[in-house]
């Protein structure tokens, strides 16, 4: 009988440093774990608990899955620990994936702060492994500082893809860094497309593009603000809304938000599910 | 088929010999345990805690290990040996609805639920703390018992098989034969009253309400509410380890602790006490209501009586509606 609630073996394969505290583990579970972007798993370090991480890797790629973790808690801090070779517990996928269909023929803005890149990176890769089915794709992310930038190896290769542009930003003032400055949000006041690659460089066309926010709840309500102010529709603004997710499948009560499980309904919710709390980040 | 029982000593009996039976025990009946040879069960007053740990056990270890933690660990399912539930009265039998409806994806629980038998106890008086009239209930009902089970004024008791599950747990019975049994009574008391037609529809938009700083500043976060309800049914998966041995286990938990909601990163979108009296209501009477089509509470008033500081749900409820408490 296949239980729901029972996690499946991984080997963790490979660790990566992100940053100081954080760092993308690849994992290969004893049975693939096929999963949609925007859905999470709960990962388990046995004896310790378990913990939801949305994966970082790409949902095409099945026999693997990669996740970015920041240690903050009793599992992640278990889990930085670990070294290759030792075995975790991964049960999956729950929730709703993006509906991809939906952004066909579409700009799409994908908008992250600090690790919260890292549930967007697969659904980036999903992206970019149908480049052709969607207008032009913009990342804008912000960061504390230069050296909180996740996946600092992988934007140039980003920035090369086809009518795909990078922005980056730090909180702070930094020696080190002569890009932009200010929270994420001073990336939305002007939303011309800037790339490297020949394409247009036409604002992007917000009255029918979609966006997908991840970050600190702060970041999520300002970001939304900006975004419907720019024009975006309610019903294309993507936000991921994680919570406190215990058993994934819509019943131990944690995630509610109204009546919605989070871990069911969610993790991503639009704008316009979300419009009628006041609070609801 | 209906039978005349002279006590209960002797129900108990008949029915130990088909499986563990599950009644109200301890002085006066404050929950519901495991009978054993010769108790007898304690039908006189609802007791204090509901009948949702038979259901949905307040610990349950589905995955253990014994030498060390390990990914592989066993998975254990519930004990699912026959079973009888003795003395549930309707509003307890109303709250288990609930589970049934929140828990029917679950194989684990419907393996449990066709392991019991219930034998319901119709309710005899009603308790100044009841209100499951308000809430579309009745204490004569005998919707969910699959035998029914009221006390006459004689002291004897009626019983009835009312499923072929109840006709097959009532086989063999030693009892006499009922043509013509007296009708069960109800002794109605004063008790909170609500208009519940259109409840739920009336809350919608109460979120942002003053009301909640008002109804919040009386708790004292104790849970009581949640554990002794019979609706309730939130819990929380943990990995416990005591020495080399150990495991993984659901455990009841509760929407009025603060914990429930607090995230790694030390963000709790319920952090205050309003939000989480706001959470427990609006789940009950807004928020279920909109997935299920009903409401998530049966008026068995055990919230009123075990609240240490005298909150009134009824009157939270009116309150919330415009009305003034009583």
């Amino acid at each position: 009988m296949k239980n729901l609630y029972r996690p499946i073996e991984s080997v963790i394969e490979d660790i990566r440093e992100e940053t100081a505290n954080i760092k993308t583990y690849r994992f290969r579970p004893k049975e693939p774990i096929t999963f949609e972007a925007g859905q999470f798993v709960e990962l388990t370090v046995p004896g310790v608990g378990e913990a939801p991480f949305t994966p970082s890797s790409n949902p095409n790629v099945t026999d693997t899955m990669e996740i970015t973790i920041m240690e903050v808690g009793s599992v992640t801090d278990a889990l930085a620990k670990m070294k290759v070779g030792d075995t975790v517990g991964i049960r999956g996928p729950y929730g709703e994936g993006y509906n991809l269909k939906d952004f066909e023929g579409r700009d799409i803005l994908i908008v992250g702060g600090g690790v919260g890149l890292a549930p967007l990176r697969s659904l980036i890769l999903a992206l970019f492994d149908d480049i052709d089915k969607y207008k032009r794709i913009s990342i804008r992310y912000g960061a504390r500082s230069p050296a909180d930038i996740v996946y600092l190896d992988l934007l140039p290769d980003w920035e090369k893809m086809k009518n795909t542009e990078v922005q980056l930003t730090i909180d702070e003032p930094h020696p080190d860094w002569t890009g932009t400055v200010g929270v994420v949000t001073v990336l939305l006041e002007d939303l011309a497309f800037v790339t490297t690659v020949d394409v247009d460089q036409l604002p992007l066309d917000t009255s029918n593009a979609i966006a997908c926010v991840c970050g600190p709840p702060i970041m999520l309500k300002f970001v939304n603000m900006a975004l419907l102010d720019k024009g975006f529709k309610p019903e294309n603004i993507y936000h991921s809304m994680e919570r406190n997710m215990s058993c994934g499948l819509g019943k131990c009560g944690h995630c509610m938000l109204g009546e919605y499980y989070i871990c069911k309904d969610g993790p991503v919710l639009t704008a316009a599910q979300i419009a009628k709390f006041e609070d609801p980040f | 088929m209906t039978w005349i029982v002279d006590d209960l000593a002797g129900l108990a009996a008949f029915l130990r010999g088909k499986g563990t039976v599950y009644a109200p025990v301890g002085d006066g009946g404050t929950c519901y345990g495991k009978l054993a040879r010769e108790q007898e069960p304690e039908l006189d007053s609802l007791t204090d805690v509901s009948a949702r740990h038979l259901f949905q056990p307040m610990t349950h270890y589905y995955l253990k290990f014994e030498d060390q933690p390990n990914a592989d660990a066993g998975f254990r399912d519930f004990d699912t040996a026959p079973r009888v539930v003795l003395g549930m009265r309707p509003c307890d039998l109303r709250g288990l609805e609930v589970h049934d409806r929140v828990f029917a994806e679950s194989e684990s629980y419907r393996k449990l639920r066709s392991a019991t038998t219930i034998v319901g106890y119709l309710c005899p008086a009603r308790e100044s703390s009841c209100f499951c009239d308000s809430m579309g209930g009745d204490p004569l009902s005998r919707e969910g018992m699959d035998v029914s089970l009221y006390r006459t004024d004689d002291g004897t008791y009626v019983v009835t098989a009312e499923t072929d599950r109840g006709r097959a747990l009532m086989d063999g019975a030693p009892f006499a034969p009922s043509g013509q049994a007296p009708p069960p009574k109800f002794a109605e008391a004063d008790h909170p009253k609500l208009e519940a037609v259109g409840l739920a529809e009336s809350l919608n938009g109460t979120e942002e309400s003053d009301g909640w700083e008002d109804i919040g500043f009386a708790c004292v976060n104790c849970r009581v509410c949640t554990y002794v309800c019979p609706t309730c049914h939130c819990f929380t998966v943990t990995d416990e380890v005591f020495g080399t041995e150990g495991g993984r286990a659901t455990v009841w938990d509760s929407c009025q602790a603060k914990s429930f909601t607090k995230e790694a990163s030390g963000h709790n979108p319920r952090a205050g006490k309003p939000e989480r009296v706001r959470q427990r209501i609006l789940h009950k009477y807004n928020y279920y209501p909109k997935l299920h089509g009903a409401l998530m509470c049966s008026g068995c008033g055990r919230c009123i009586k075990g609240c240490p500081t005298g909150r009134n749900i009824v009157e939270e409820l009116t309150l919330l509606r415009g009305g003034s408490r009583s």
